[in-house]
């Protein structure tokens, strides 16, 4: 499974109902559905991506996320999971808001448009940053809101969430146990870490 | 939507159910189009009040179930299939005739669509069939969905893939989506897709390689699955 999908997933309660936004293949689905017990949806627009989570044995709908979440009923579900998702989204507030209003609790994983070397790539080359975490060119991402962690942050306390649990992520995508030794603060995080993982509940 | 209707009177029996370009509910524009398809038979003085079977001295109202059946193939079709496959070409010349019989293509395909129909359906059969659809509305029970909803909490119901075409305009992508939404707040484990395809309601009939390749990857998971020999579509 990728890195950051397995820190997602350890902070799923078992047994749960889960909808996945931007679920891909299935793969998370599948693993919660399988390990966990967990019922869930999925919801994708990638042609191969739903053929693949269909073959799977997962649930998944075609939609839109920035126009058609309302598809989805008032506290339908557990837990809304947004796994590198909420920067390709046209109006990532309002999906914030659809994850309350479906669920009440988010998982969202995101990359650290703050990581040093994306600020040094815009600081010292003058250029938008193409990493391994980032490997999109401006011109053709699906990456349209990028955000740094202290950005992110406070579009939740913004939208009325409280984070309950934040891990962060190397640049492989998995938990970076060595930048705990860097602090909780926001500030180190911001520049060290390639994303991060929140538990979050509104 | 006799799948569908399969999964909510036997959810157990059924452990994959494909509901394609379906309504569970007729709009009044699909139920207008069967009105007037049941007037053009009924209003055939061959009709003989539905009792034409029993008059050796008439054939039926074969006027009437040829234009209820021309009617409805143009619902089938989209406006863009439509225009690629006949265009303004005429049938049997190059330039207009000026009459009233047929002249242009479409309208040969239509009378031809009429004709072949009269040798493989009856009209009461069609009147019944249209009727039966105009009343389908199974969710209009609020304890419709109960029983699927039971069977699936403890793995024993009906998954489903529900999928519409982008161009069929009888049965929208709309009429898909409700479908689903119903079944996703009874948490029917459902799959939907919107298929992009130009021919109209006609491409569930049709080699859409989306389409298959998607019932395709839900039928592999399905002949996986414990109790994958119990399928509807």
């Amino acid at each position: 499974m990728r890195p950051d999908l397995e820190v997602v997933a350890k902070l799923v309660t078992p047994r749960t109902r889960v909808l996945d936004l931007g679920c891909g293949d299935g793969q998370l689905l599948a693993d919660l559905a399988s390990r966990l017990g967990c019922m869930g949806t999925g919801v994708d627009r990638d042609p191969a991506s739903l053929l693949a989570a269909i073959r799977r044995g997962v649930s998944v709908i075609e939609l839109d996320l920035d126009s058609q979440l309302g598809e989805f009923g008032d506290a339908s579900y557990d837990l809304v999971v947004v796994s590198q998702t909420l920067q390709a989204a046209r109006h990532p507030d309002q999906v914030l808001r659809e994850v309350r209003r479906i669920a009440g609790h988010g998982v969202v994983s995101v990359p650290n448009f703050g990581l040093w070397k994306h600020r040094a790539a815009l600081a010292l080359r003058g250029r938008m940053p193409v990493s391994a975490e980032l490997p999109h060119p401006w011109y053709d991402t699906p990456n349209i809101h990028l955000a740094t962690l202290t950005d992110l942050e406070d579009l939740f306390a913004a939208e009325g969430f409280t984070v309950e649990r934040r891990v962060l992520l190397d640049a492989a995508g998995r938990a970076a146990g060595g930048l705990r030794g860097v602090g909780p603060t926001r500030l180190a995080a911001n520049l060290m870490a390639s994303g991060a993982v929140y538990l979050i509940s509104g | 939507m006799q799948a569908l209707q399969w999964a909510l009177d036997a959810p157990e029996e059924v452990g994959h159910a494909v509901v394609i370009a379906a309504s569970s509910r007729l709009s009044a524009q699909n139920i207008a189009f069967s009105a007037v398809a049941r007037s053009a038979i009924m209003r055939d003085p061959e009709f003989a009040e539905g009792r034409y079977a029993e008059d050796p001295t008439t054939e039926g109202p074969r006027t009437g179930l040829a234009i209820a059946r021309m009617m409805a193939h143009i619902t089938y079709l989209s406006e863009q299939a439509m225009a690629e496959k006949f265009g303004r070409r005429f049938q049997d010349s190059d330039a207009p005739r000026h009459r009233f019989g047929v002249d242009f293509a479409v309208e040969s395909y239509l009378e031809h669509q009429g004709r072949t129909f009269l040798d493989r359906f009856d009209a009461l059969s069609y009147l019944y069939l249209t009727r039966a659809l105009d009343y389908f509305d199974p969710f209009a029970d609020p304890a419709a969905t109960d029983a699927l909803q039971a069977s699936c909490a403890v793995g024993r119901g009906t998954r489903f893939l529900v999928l519409s075409f982008d161009s069929d305009w009888r049965f929208a992508t709309s009429h898909s989506r409700r479908i689903v939404r119903v079944l996703e707040r009874a948490r029917v484990p459902t799959s939907f897709r919107e298929i992009t395809a130009p021919h109209g309601h006609d491409s569930f009939l049709l080699d859409v390689p989306e389409y298959l390749a998607t019932v395709r990857a839900f039928l592999d998971h399905a002949a996986q699955a414990p109790g994958g020999s119990r399928h509807a579509s």
